[in-house]
Order: structure tokens, then sequence, then C-alpha cells
């Protein structure tokens, strides 16, 4: 027999009890929809997790940082000998070495740096985060309109706010900020510019001893000898841009100041001229290294897959690595429980969609056990005969399959509209997420339950005696 | 049943020539039935053999004997068989359908059997829209479309009114005289057997005479 007869016979049948197709058909339904929203609901949960890892970094992203034996105690050096120091710094070398591992894209060093900024009665720490100009511009940011990456070549340090950098500013006599006030600090960001004083430890001390000269705005510090503290510098710094956000919407950047990272270094190593830049390794005697250290390096694998790999291997030359991969594979076990959980239950559904088929096909079966016979009589092969119910079965199971993935995307969207994601999960996102290789394979699923459930009424189709079938009554 | 042993057929043995018209005649339980089963290879004999065309029916498989029906047998049932939900014509054109054929020879020839029984104007009704005489008419067309060397006819009249049955019986032995089919017909009617070249009447399984109505040259085939 002909594919296209043996589709169209089988076809046919089921149109003939349209009222019992529509019922066995409505159970698939049901069932394959409850596990679509079912499992739907899972991969929301997961997407949600991606989208934040997307935000934190990206998948392929590794953090990699120096290690310290616990002190500073050890000489350092990176010429002589420094595989078997138990310490590891990121230093331009370091960067060196990593750029030449396998399946590294990028590696840039990063430079983080707590620094205080000032403005008019608002005061506010705020993180300083040097990059290079690259791997700034691999972040993706979107800015405010007006806004622009930070300018390597600008003979000023240009900073890059984020969206939430105000929301740690507070007044400076009552101690108030935005999450006692509920409102932001009355800056503009985009065009104010801001005292941004690098060296926090002796502005504290000439706060609290005012004799100790005259906080020059632009060139104080200079006359300070070795004794006394020495006036740091205020840098009158402008912003180039600002991340798009309000206070509420939150990204990996959003309270971190960008700028560039040699910029940063330059400035620091001015300020801190002959003295241990803070957050620097120093030797025993307090004296800066010769060599600059970064606080970390930001490392793009070139694949997800590689990623795991790669950490192992940085790990093995002694550094210490983060990568969100490595988080993603904890989290995706129990994403994997969870929504084998949730399939399963809608499983169950299905479980009884499949029994309504075989039964429905069995009573198929009885009911045209004459017609059964007369085909064989004349001709038709058991092949063919099982191949007819299987394909009835496996329609009844497609179309309950199409029809369930329709229901289920109407479920998850109001499942969407109804129960915003943020309330659910804390970030943004959908909570019911159908991706299409789920609406294909439930689809398929549904088609081979179908197929399972007629199988036996089909074999037992081909079995039926002709002769019995067509005995006169 | 019990302990007993009820021979349905008992020491039956004849043959049957190619394209000749054999009527099997006897009262209800003589075995007729039974014999043109296993004749078709519906039912297999306990003991003994059926030889078809020179091969043996009762060795063969049940895939095997569905096959050997396809390609060499038609039937025509007493209460018609015709599938519901098909018009004349896809009842006409079903055994095409297991045969594989496309749907445009299939339908063609299916055409050609309905104008040739007689149906020409009822080819696009269903079997519950026509007359018990049409429907054998239909079935008789049904059987002969694939072209088979032999049909088996069990009870072909034994539902309609005797004015149809000769019609019918007319129809199929033109066809057999101009198509030179073998046909092999069931039936416990006497006046209908006179239809048939040869009558085996058989009683309680055991044949116990064979007419001849008129006399034909044998030359050879099937053997039972």
């Amino acid at each position: 027999m002909r594919w296209s007869d043996l589709l169209r016979m089988s076809a046919g049948s089921l149109k003939r009890r349209k009222l019992r197709a529509f019922l066995t058909i409505l159970g698939v339904v049901i069932g394959t929809a409850s596990i679509v929203v079912m499992i739907s609901l899972g991969l929301g949960l997961q997407q949600s997790m991606y989208e934040q890892m997307e935000l934190d970094g990206g998948t392929t992203g590794l953090t990699v940082t120096g290690k310290s034996d616990g002190g500073m105690m050890y000489s350092y050096s990176i010429g002589t000998g420094s595989e078997e120091e138990s310490e590891k710094y990121i230093t331009d070398e370091t960067i060196k070495e990593l750029k030449m591992l396998d399946h590294v894209k990028s590696a840039d060093p990063v430079l983080n740096y707590s620094a205080l900024a000032l403005k008019g009665k608002y005061e506010g720490y705020i993180q300083l985060y040097g990059m290079t100009p690259e791997a700034m511009e691999s972040l993706n940011l979107k800015l405010e309109p007006g806004g622009r990456l930070p300018d390597p070549d600008s003979p000023e340090l240009e900073l890059l706010f984020g969206n939430m950098v105000l929301v740690d500013f507070y007044e400076k006599g009552t101690g108030k900020g935005y999450w006692e006030t509920g409102e932001l600090p009355d800056i503009d960001l985009q065009k104010d510019k801001l005292f941004v004083i690098l060296d926090q430890d002796s502005y504290f001390q000439t706060q609290e001893t005012p004799a100790m000269g005259d906080s020059g705005v632009d060139n104080g510090g200079e006359g300070g000898s070795e004794n006394t503290v020495k006036t740091p510098k205020k840098y009158v710094l402008g912003a180039c841009g600002v991340i798009a956000g309000g206070p509420d919407t939150y990204n990996a950047n959003s309270y971190n100041v960008l700028c560039d990272i040699y910029k940063l270094k330059e400035y620091l190593q001015k300020e801190f001229r002959g003295r241990a830049i803070p957050g620097q390794p120093t030797t025993q005697s307090g004296k800066p290294y010769g060599q600059f250290v970064y606080s970390s390096a930001s490392l793009q694998a070139d694949d997800m897959e590689n990623v795991e790999e790669l950490a192992q291997t940085i790990r093995s030359l002694g550094y210490d690595v983060y990568t969100n991969v490595e988080y993603i594979n904890g989290m995706k076990k129990t994403l994997g429980m969870v929504q084998a959980v949730l399939g399963g239950i809608g499983a169950v559904s299905l479980l009884v969609a499949a029994i309504g088929i075989a039964n429905t096909m069995m009573m198929a079966i009885y009911e045209r056990t004459k017609e059964i016979g007369v085909m064989k009589v004349i001709g038709c092969s058991l092949k063919n005969i099982r191949q007819l119910f299987l394909l009835e079965a496996a329609f009844i199971g497609f179309i309950g399959g199409i029809a369930g993935n329709v229901l289920s995307l109407v479920i998850s969207a109001v499942i969407n509209v109804l129960v915003p994601g943020e309330s659910l999960w804390g970030t943004e996102g959908n909570i019911s997420y159908i991706p299409v290789w789920l609406m294909l394979a439930s689809m398929g699923f549904a088609v081979l339950v179908g197929m399972a459930a007629g199988y036996f009424p089909a074999v037992r189709a081909m079995k039926l005696s002709p002769l019995a079938a067509i005995r006169n009554e | 049943m019990g302990d007993s042993i009820v021979r349905a057929l008992d020491g039956v043995s004849f043959e049957i020539h190619k394209g000749e018209f054999c009527a099997i005649v006897g009262t209800s339980g003589s075995g007729k039935s039974t014999l043109l089963n296993m004749l078709a290879g519906l039912e297999r004999p306990t003991k003994g053999e059926v030889i078809i065309n020179g091969s043996h029916i009762e060795k063969l498989k049940e895939d095997e004997l569905v096959r050997f029906r396809r390609e060499n047998v038609g039937f025509i049932f007493q209460s018609f068989h015709l599938i519901g939900t098909m018009n004349a014509l896809e009842n006409v054109a079903l055994p095409l359908v297991f045969r594989g054929e496309t749907p445009k020879v299939r339908l063609q020839k299916a055409d050609r059997m309905l104008n040739m029984v007689g149906l020409s104007r009822h080819k696009k009704h269903m079997p519950n829209q026509m007359s018990g005489g049409q429907q054998q008419r239909v079935g008789v067309a049904r059987a002969l479309v694939a072209d088979p060397a032999i049909i088996f006819a069990d009870e072909p009249t034994g539902n309609l009114d005797s004015h149809t049955s000769e019609d019918v019986m007319r129809l199929m032995r033109k066809v057999v005289q101009e198509q030179g089919k073998t046909l092999v017909m069931v039936t416990h009617d006497d006046h209908l057997a006179e239809y048939a070249d040869r009558v085996f009447h058989i009683i309680d399984g055991k044949i116990v005479k064979i007419d001849v109505n008129t006399p034909e040259i044998c030359d050879g085939g099937e053997r039972i």
C-alpha cells in the first residue's frame, strides 16, 4: 500500500466517529498541554537564571584573581622563580600569560578601586572599575542618550556611571540617602562634575585634623613631607556617560563607575607616588612592588563548553578562578530535577490520555471487525492493517499534540501576563518559557504515546481471523 | 462436540480446471462453506492438500496467503461486505489500493469495471444508497478489478430476491465466459447451480455427485 493511501484511510477512519475522536484527542491535548506548561515553568526559571548570568558577565566569562597566602609576608618578584610562590598576582605579565592559553578569546585586566566622591552636600563611595577599552566595548552597555564610553586618550579620567550609583550617595550632615528618603540626590551625573578623592585614608585624617593645611581643590597635597599626612588631591572629574536605566533596574554594572584602566592606574600612581597604593601588595616594610598589580583579570572563553577546562588550567597555574558556568552547572542539576518533577506531573495526564487512546482503538477494532476481515480477504497485508491502526493512533497523538501546544502557548501567555516574572524569581523575564524544541519534542512525544497506546490494538486487529470477521451473522 | 469428532469435510478430492465455472451445492451444514474457505486459504485443513496453480495453499503462512489472495483471488460475499464509508468506485478500487496502484490507474480500472457490471450511473453512490442487487454488482466488480485468476463466491445471491439473483448469476456467467476466469461458487440453490459448468453436490462433508452441465475441454490448473 502507498503511504498516501495509508494516511488517507487512517485519517478517514478517525472522521467516522467524530465525537469519540474528539474526546480522545481532548485527552491528549490536556496531557500535552500539562507537560509543556509544567516544563515551560522550569525552563522559564532556567531562562531567567541565564539572563541573570548574562547581566553578570555572560556564560563564557571567567574572572581570574590572584592568590595570596593570608598575609603578604613573602617577598615577591616576577622575575625570579614565581612558580614557587604561593602568591599570585595579576600583573601585565599574567595577562600576557593568560592570553597565550587555549580557548582564551580575550584577557583584560580589571582594576577595582574604591573612591570617595563629593558633590555639593552629598557624598558617596563609588567603585571605580578600571577596564580596557576593548573589554568595555564587549560589555555592550546601553547608555543614556548622549553618553559614550570613556576615551582612553582623554587627558582626564573620564567616568561612566552605573545607573544606580546615586543610590549610594547620602547627605553629608544627616547621613540620609536614597533608601531613607526615597529621593535620589539632586545630581545630574551627565553634566555635573564630581570631586573624587582617591586617597581616602589621608582625606579622613585631614578631615579629623583640619589644622593640617587647607585642602586645596586642585593643588593640595603637594607640599606634604614624609612625616605629615599628605592632603589628598581632589580630582574634578566629569562623566562621559551614564548607563541606561533608573534606580530600580539592576544590571551587572549598575553600582559601578567604569573608567579607563590605564588612566586610573596613572592617576593612582601619581597620587600615591612613593607610597603603597591601597589594595596593592606590599613588601614587609610597606613598600610597594615594582609591578603594578590589578584586582583581577576578566577572560572570555571562545565557547561555553571550554570554560570549565580553561578554569581548571588556570587553577593549576595557581590563580583563583570564578566562572558563571560552574555556578550554572551546579544550578542545572537542581533545575533538571525541578523540570523532571514538573514534567512527571504533566506526564501522568498524558498517560491517562494514552489509556484513552488504547480504549478508543480497541473500540474501533471491535466496530470494524468485519471490515478488517474483508480487507484481509481481498488482499490487505497484515503489515498494512497494523500500520493503518498505528497511524490512526498516531494521528490522535499528533492532532492532540498540536492542539495541546497551541493551548499551552495560550496558557503560557496568560501566566506571563498575570504573574510578572519579577515578583517570582526577582529578575525580569517570563516565568513560563516555551522554546521551539519543547514544542517539537512534545509533539513527537504525543505521537509516540499515541502509537505506543495503539500498538496492542493494532496487533490485535492484525491477528483477527478473516474468517470470523466475515462470517455471516 | 465433547468427545465425538465432527468432520466437516471427509475424503474430498476433486480438480477444478482453468476457466471453469463450478458450483458447490449442499444444504446448510453440509460443509460446503468450509470447503470454499479452505480453497481460498481462509481456513486450514487438518489433513490433505490444496494446490492452486502448483503451490500448496495449506502450507503458506498467513501473510503469504494474503499476498496469494491479493494476486490470484477475487472474492464475492453473501452479504456484499462493501466498506460503508466508501462510494461504489472507491469500493471497487480497494483491492488495487492494497496492491499499491496509483490513484489514477486504479480509479480508471474501477471505472471500467463498474461500466462492465452496468453501474455506470451509480459510481458515486454509497453502499447504503444502493439496492442489494446493485451492491452485489459492486461486489462482483471489486472481485474482478485486480484481474484475478480465480473468483470465489460464497452464496453470492443469498441475500437477493430471485429476480435479482438471476441478474447477478447471468453477470457472473458472462464474466467467466468473456474473461476466461475460474469461478467457484457455493450455493444451496440447485436452480442457480444450473448456471455452472460443473456442479459438486456435497452432503455431510462428502461429495456425492458431480453433474456436468456443459462439457468443456479441460486444460489443467487446479486440483484438490
